[in-house]
């Protein structure tokens, strides 16, 4: 077997691994200081899991978008639980309302909205990018043939 | 009547005669009659008729209207229209005429000193001439006349009984006809050519020397004092054979009887050695009664039985090499044969003629591939018998004949190409090196045919074939195809020539072709090998044209004022332009362009040729040429890159969305919390 095979699935499975792990310590710390937005959080998280679990790529760029856009949906959620008294009958009342979990999906979807739309984006920029180049490049043959004829261009 | 020739400028165009009513007036002076045919002044190949002189009408003049363009011996033609003899029918002017066929052709006005041919052959036996006649009448003057020659290293080549006039003014002594016609010696019967050249081909004779005419002096001696007609074929057959036998003196003379002074004349001046033969010293002697030392002609070895070929038995080598020159696979076939070899040795032949033979095959087959038995028999022959003529291809030469055969032979490839074999296998310097005691001008041929056997090989311009025969031709005129219409004959006349060319209309060659090149190279040292190197290369570079208007360039300044050539200039111009621009530089080649017309304008070769003889600022074009090329081949691949980066577009802008994509969620979810916080408060 080559070297360059076996080399090959490590650093996917090390991308893996690194924002997982930043998350269950971000939930665990939650977790540790308040039990009440510790749950709301792992309700709330349910769209970022279920991406993360569809995302087979070893970048995880989808599982990534979806979480940071459903993180911004739930962490003012959470932040509401402390000034209502800080105990689980606040976090229910957050979880009751329809608003909340209208605003945590939509955002969650949004993150979906975003990683369908950015590849068109960027393919009209670097389209642009590369016409740009070109016709730099185009303009200092013109240059060239226009000093020295078509022989330089032979 | 038509005015068809100028010769007010040194360009000799040729015209076409026109002679519809018969005349024709040539240099607003002579006007040729071509009614009237003088019989008497015609010789073989060559017209003659009246000429009135309109200036001088008292002039008793002839027009010779020859059937050749250039086989015309004009360094004696040059030698007698100066001097002021008045015992030779001499020349006065010539032109170049284009006849009806369109065949160029010359047109010779001479002079008519003697008022009547000589009636050769004598009528009457009486006729003949003795000792005082043959002294007064025909000796002296030809005294006079081959001194003046042989003063200026030129020989008539045409003494015979037929080619003679009398001038009964004078007494009737006799004025000797013109031998400036026709190729030298290729008019002269055999009988009147010594051994070295007799056995040549009449177009191969070669320029000889005064030697050869003293010999004609000798049989012209013998004719008028016996009445014996040399010229008639019955005489003349076998004669040749008797005289490799016996010797020419004696084939000739034994059967007459002769007064004593007469014979000891005749045995000097038809001596088959030329070492021996006497010289215009010994004649002047004899003229003046004086006894010259006597001269042994050595004796002829005679094998007590000859050598025999299909029946007929040679008995000298010399009459045996003759016979087998016509032939090469006889002669190979004879040469590499045993009997030649018990022959030689039974006929007591000295050593020598064995290690000849064996170093004249050794040479013919030293190129295995180039042997064939044409080369063979060559070498063998001149190993066999050096005193013969060089045989080549069915040919014989005199050593000094090739120049004449490819001068009359230049439009025939084959004739061209036989030569330049000769030249090439070194047969000529072969057939020299086996002379002993050798004539000083025979140090000058072999000079030039060891240059010729170097330049015949290299294929540039002012080397080949053509260099060769303006080498062994010297006054021979440039027959460039370009000079078709056009007579020259001077390095000085071709820039004027090529002026008058261009003029009528500018030809779509190069000025300089391989004859005009070849031309100048013999002529007057003018041009360097640079240049000729140059003139020959082809790629495009400008360098031809570039070595063409340096030519052209040194050619004004040497012969020519300057600013006097405007449509050479444009034609220069044409095949430089064609031939690739000077400078890559657009706007250098611009400047340079309005440079060049102005030149044109000037009309100067020279100042042309300084606007295109730039070689500093041409390097550092070119060095920045190169540099702008490599830029341009960079750019090229930057474009073909961007070109595969399209191909690639749709895969590249989903990896940068993939990359992107948790950084614009990243911030958008940051933008969230911060709307929210402040919104809360």
């Amino acid at each position: 077997m080559s070297r360059v095979a076996a080399a090959k699935p490590k650093p996917a499975k090390k991308a893996g691994m690194k924002p997982k792990a930043v998350y269950l310590t971000v939930i665990g710390i939650v977790g540790f200081v308040s039990l009440p937005a510790f749950i709301l959080m792992l309700i709330g998280s349910l769209p970022m899991f279920t991406a993360w679990l569809y995302d087979d790529d070893p970048a995880k760029s989808t599982g990534l978008t979806v979480a940071a856009m459903n993180l911004g949906a739930i962490i003012p959620y959470v932040i509401m639980v402390f000034p209502h008294g800080h105990n689980m009958y606040a976090a229910v009342s957050v979880l009751e309302s329809t608003k909340t979990w209208i605003v945590i999906y939509a955002a969650a979807g949004s993150g979906w909205v975003i990683l369908a739309l950015l590849p068109g984006l960027a393919r009209k920029f670097l389209k642009g990018q590369l016409q740009h180049r070109a016709q730099k490049i185009i303009d200092k043959q013109k240059e060239l043939i226009q000093e020295w004829g078509d022989k330089v261009a032979r | 009547m038509s005015v068809p020739v100028t010769d007010s400028t040194p360009v000799h165009p040729y015209a076409v005669l026109k002679t519809s009513n018969g005349t024709a007036l040539l240099d607003k002076r002579y006007c040729v009659d071509f009614n009237k045919e003088i019989p008497e002044y015609t010789v073989e190949g060559v017209q003659a008729y009246a000429v009135a002189d309109q200036e001088e009408p008292e002039n008793s003049l002839v027009a010779y209207y020859t059937d050749q363009h250039y086989a015309l011996n004009f360094r004696q033609a040059q030698i007698l229209q100066k001097s002021k003899l008045n015992m030779v029918v001499r020349p006065l002017a010539w032109w170049p005429v284009l006849h009806k066929d369109s065949k160029p052709r010359l047109l010779v006005v001479a002079e008519r000193n003697a008022q009547s041919k000589f009636d050769w052959p004598l009528s009457d036996q009486h006729q003949r001439l003795n000792e005082d006649e043959l002294t007064k009448k025909l000796l002296m003057p030809a005294y006079k006349m081959l001194t003046h020659l042989d003063a200026q290293n030129s020989s008539h080549r045409g003494i015979n009984p037929a080619n003679l006039y009398i001038n009964d003014i004078a007494g009737g002594i006799f004025t000797f006809g013109p031998g400036y016609l026709v190729s030298p010696g290729s008019m002269q019967p055999p009988a009147f050519e010594p051994m070295e050249s007799a056995l040549a081909d009449p177009g191969a004779r070669g320029d000889g020397s005064i030697a050869s005419d003293m010999y004609a002096l000798g049989m012209t001696v013998f004719c008028l004092a016996t009445g014996v007609d040399m010229l008639h074929p019955d005489v003349q057959s076998g004669l040749i054979e008797q005289r490799l036998l016996d010797g020419s003196f004696a084939a000739i003379t034994q059967n007459y009887r002769l007064p004593p002074r007469v014979m000891d004349l005749l045995k000097g001046l038809l001596a088959d050695q030329r070492s021996l033969r006497w010289s215009l010293d010994e004649l002047e002697v004899w003229l003046q009664k004086g006894k010259v030392a006597p001269r042994h002609n050595p004796v002829i070895k005679k094998p007590s039985r000859p050598f025999e070929i299909k029946g007929r038995g040679y008995a000298t080598v010399s009459a045996l090499s003759h016979a087998l020159g016509r032939s090469s696979i006889n002669a190979v076939q004879t040469l590499t044969s045993n009997e030649l070899e018990i022959w030689l040795v039974r006929s007591n032949a000295t050593p020598d003629i064995f290690e000849r033979l064996k170093l004249a095959l050794g040479m013919a087959t030293r190129n295995k591939s180039a042997a064939s038995p044409d080369l063979i028999a060559a070498f063998g022959l001149t190993g066999l018998h050096p005193g013969g003529p060089l045989y080549f291809k069915g040919t014989a030469f005199s050593i000094d004949g090739l120049g004449c055969f490819l001068q009359a032979n230049m439009h025939e490839p084959q004739q061209k190409q036989t030569v330049g074999e000769m030249i090439r296998h070194k047969l000529p310097l072969f057939w020299l090196g086996l002379q002993q005691s050798p004539p000083l001008e025979w140090m000058k041929l072999n000079s030039i045919y060891e240059k010729a056997a170097v330049s015949i090989s290299r294929q540039i311009y002012g080397h080949g074939i053509e260099r060769i025969l303006y080498e062994l031709c010297p006054e021979m005129p440039c027959i460039s195809e370009l000079f078709a219409q056009s007579f020259v004959t001077e390095a000085a006349h071709i820039l004027p020539t090529l002026e008058y060319l261009a003029a009528r209309q500018i030809p779509r060659v190069s000025p300089i072709d391989r004859h005009i090149a070849a031309y100048l190279a013999v002529h007057g040292d003018l041009v360097s090998e640079r240049d000729m190197t140059d003139l020959s290369v082809t790629d495009g570079s400008g360098k031809q044209a570039q070595a063409m208007i340096h030519i052209l360039a040194i050619l004004e300044k040497k012969f020519g004022a300057g600013g006097g050539y405007p449509n050479v200039c444009k034609w220069a111009l044409n095949v430089y332009n064609n031939g690739g621009s000077s400078f890559c530089n657009v706007k250098r080649q611009k400047a340079l362009d309005k440079e060049l017309e102005a030149a044109c304008k000037t009309g100067s070769l020279q100042k042309l040729y300084e606007a295109i003889d730039k070689p500093q600022q041409q390097k550092e074009d070119l060095d920045q040429f190169a540099a702008a090329k490599s830029i341009y081949a960079k750019l090229v691949e930057e474009l073909q890159g961007c070109r595969q980066d399209e191909f690639k577009i749709n895969e590249n802008a989903v990896s940068y969305a993939k990359r992107y994509a948790p950084l614009v969620a990243c911030g958008l979810g940051s933008l969230m919390i911060m709307i929210s916080i402040l919104t809360n408060r």
